[in-house]
């Protein structure tokens, strides 16, 4: 991942989460795997066996691969070809309780900033909705940083509508892409304390991140928020999260005709 | 007998084997809301602070109106210290300081659980519980920039005055590998909330530039909380596992380093 300022970092452990899951111990080729719209391209840059430890800095590769801000790291099991017309499907580092995941994050020469990371190619129709609770408000800058990812290698550019839920009014649209990481500035939006915005795609899903630069560089902060389901437990949180959604957006649209 | 069904059948039986329940249990009632067990912070240059939403609200598409919430404190052994009402008037987020709220008997908490009124607001949730998964904020020394983590367990559920354990243990003993390399100059700080029912024992496998390194287990009772420590130096990697019979042993991790600090889920 990159982000102005900020470079990106992957940590790669040839290790499953737990000892009982996913007994892989085959030799794996990690590729760089990243789009040129009509399709995807992909770079070997390691072969790792079992217990080995890789680390990709965004420093570090060819700036091609970062084009559009984004890379994936897949680890295939036989080296993949140059230009691929979706992304691999096959399942070698995985697991579900929990999830095999790698540290990923930014850094600069003060600090560093991680998150769990695993990717499954998000739905090309589909929609994104968030509240984002991550704005601070004191010697820092608010960025909200979107991942997207899908199959298919096209690049789309979309309108994000940002909203603030107290108010329910239309602050303003940002453009964001598919299969790249977009970074857009919170801080010319001037939220209070005790607002809390909403960013919905009506096109796009994606991951969204709250990532905050302290002013003097030396702290950086950087969580996802969750997808409107995680507000409930158990029972239908599919059915909850659409009715959720509904909700909002029916309030955006009435506002909208005010 | 084609390759996908002996796929299925091995996993059922994998998991039939390893994880015979679910992580997390069902709360007992229907009204029941649920919450994670966040660790707070107020040792010496920490701070920590909590995000609070109207959370009926947003699922209701109406945060207009008043919300009132419960905050119940631990204390490090599990103890129940007791509650806080917090309150949110007509607007989305509220940022609590949880440092500011121990006081009394509150001074020894170590862990807190947000539990929301979901019956004043009338919502339907068609089977499914309230859950308060969200934002701890924590502030390191000086800095003003709180290092954000999200609630990761559905740990404890609360119905009329009572508070349930929903986490699940087994009955072998399992290793989760933290999926982060450790890297030096730094300390680091991996906690650990109980869920369950059981005290519980957890055994830290550390190995350091590809030696093993001998940690200390930690024991914590039941919705206590317990911190393995390991400090690293310049020029040394590591990774670190745990090991008991928690389902799904992932601690909080805390990566102080000379200017700076992170905090993210194991």
């Amino acid at each position: 991942m990159k982000t102005p300022d900020l470079e990106g970092f992957l940590d790669l452990i040839y290790e499953a989460p737990n000892n009982w899951e996913n007994r892989i111990r085959k030799t794996i080729y990690m590729h760089v795997i990243w789009s040129e719209n009509s399709h995807w391209r992909t770079r070997q840059i390691a072969v790792m066996n079992k217990g080995d430890i890789f680390r990709i800095n965004s420093k570090d590769l060819d700036p091609i691969i970062l084009q559009n801000n984004l890379a994936l790291a897949y680890p295939a099991l036989s080296p993949l070809a140059e230009k691929i017309s979706t992304l691999p499907s096959e399942k070698t580092w995985y697991s579900e309780v929990p999830a095999w995941r790698n540290t990923s994050g930014f850094y600069n020469s003060f600090a560093q900033v991680s998150y769990q990371s695993d990717v499954e190619p998000l739905p090309s129709k589909a929609s994104l909705m968030t509240f984002h609770p991550f704005i601070q408000f004191s010697e820092i800058e608010n960025r909200l940083v979107v991942l997207n990812a899908t199959n298919s290698p096209e690049i789309i550019e979309s309108n994000i509508q940002i909203y603030n839920s107290n108010k329910m009014k239309l602050i303003a649209e940002e453009k964001v892409k598919t299969n790249s990481l977009t970074t857009i500035y919170l801080d010319k939006y001037e939220f209070l304390p005790t607002d809390l915005p909403i960013f919905y795609c009506p096109n796009m899903a994606g991951i969204p991140f709250g990532l905050g630069i302290s002013n003097d560089s030396k702290m950086l902060s950087m969580e996802h928020t969750h997808p409107p389901a995680s507000l409930v437990l158990h029972g239908d949180r599919r059915a909850i999260q659409g009715k959720i959604k509904k909700n909002w957006i029916n309030r955006m649209k009435s506002n909208a005709h005010e | 007998m084609n390759r996908n069904t002996l796929v299925s059948i091995r996993r059922k039986i994998k998991f039939g084997i390893n994880i015979p329940l679910k992580v997390f249990k069902k709360p007992s009632y229907s009204n029941s809301v649920t919450s994670d067990l966040f660790p707070i912070r107020n040792d010496t240059f920490w701070e920590t602070e909590f995000e609070f939403l109207n959370i009926p609200g947003l699922i209701s598409g109406e945060t207009s109106k008043d919300h009132i919430a419960k905050i119940a404190f631990f204390n490090k052994k599990g103890l129940l210290l007791g509650f806080k009402n917090i309150e949110i008037s007509g607007v989305s987020r509220k940022t609590l300081n949880i440092n500011e709220l121990l006081t009394g008997d509150f001074i020894t908490a170590s862990t807190f659980a947000v539990f929301h009124d979901n019956e004043a607001q009338g919502i339907d949730l068609d089977g499914s519980f309230l859950a308060e998964r969200g934002y701890a904020g924590y502030k390191f020394r000086d800095s003003p920039v709180k290092g954000y983590v999200h609630g990761n367990l559905d740990a404890v559920s609360y119905s009329s005055g009572g508070v349930e354990k929903l986490g699940n243990y087994g009955p072998l003993k399992k290793t989760y590998s933290v999926q982060h390399l450790l890297t030096g100059p730094s300390d680091y700080e991996f906690i650990f909330t109980n869920p369950t029912s059981k005290k519980i024992t957890i055994q830290p496998i550390l190995e350091l530039n590809s030696q093993a390194k001998k940690i200390l287990k930690i024991k914590i009772d039941s919705l206590g909380i317990g911190t393995v420590k390991v400090k690293i130096k310049d020029g040394e990697i590591g990774n670190i596992k745990f090991k008991s019979f928690l389902y799904l042993g992932r601690p909080v991790v805390f990566r102080v380093t000379s200017d700076s600090f992170d905090v993210f889920h194991g």
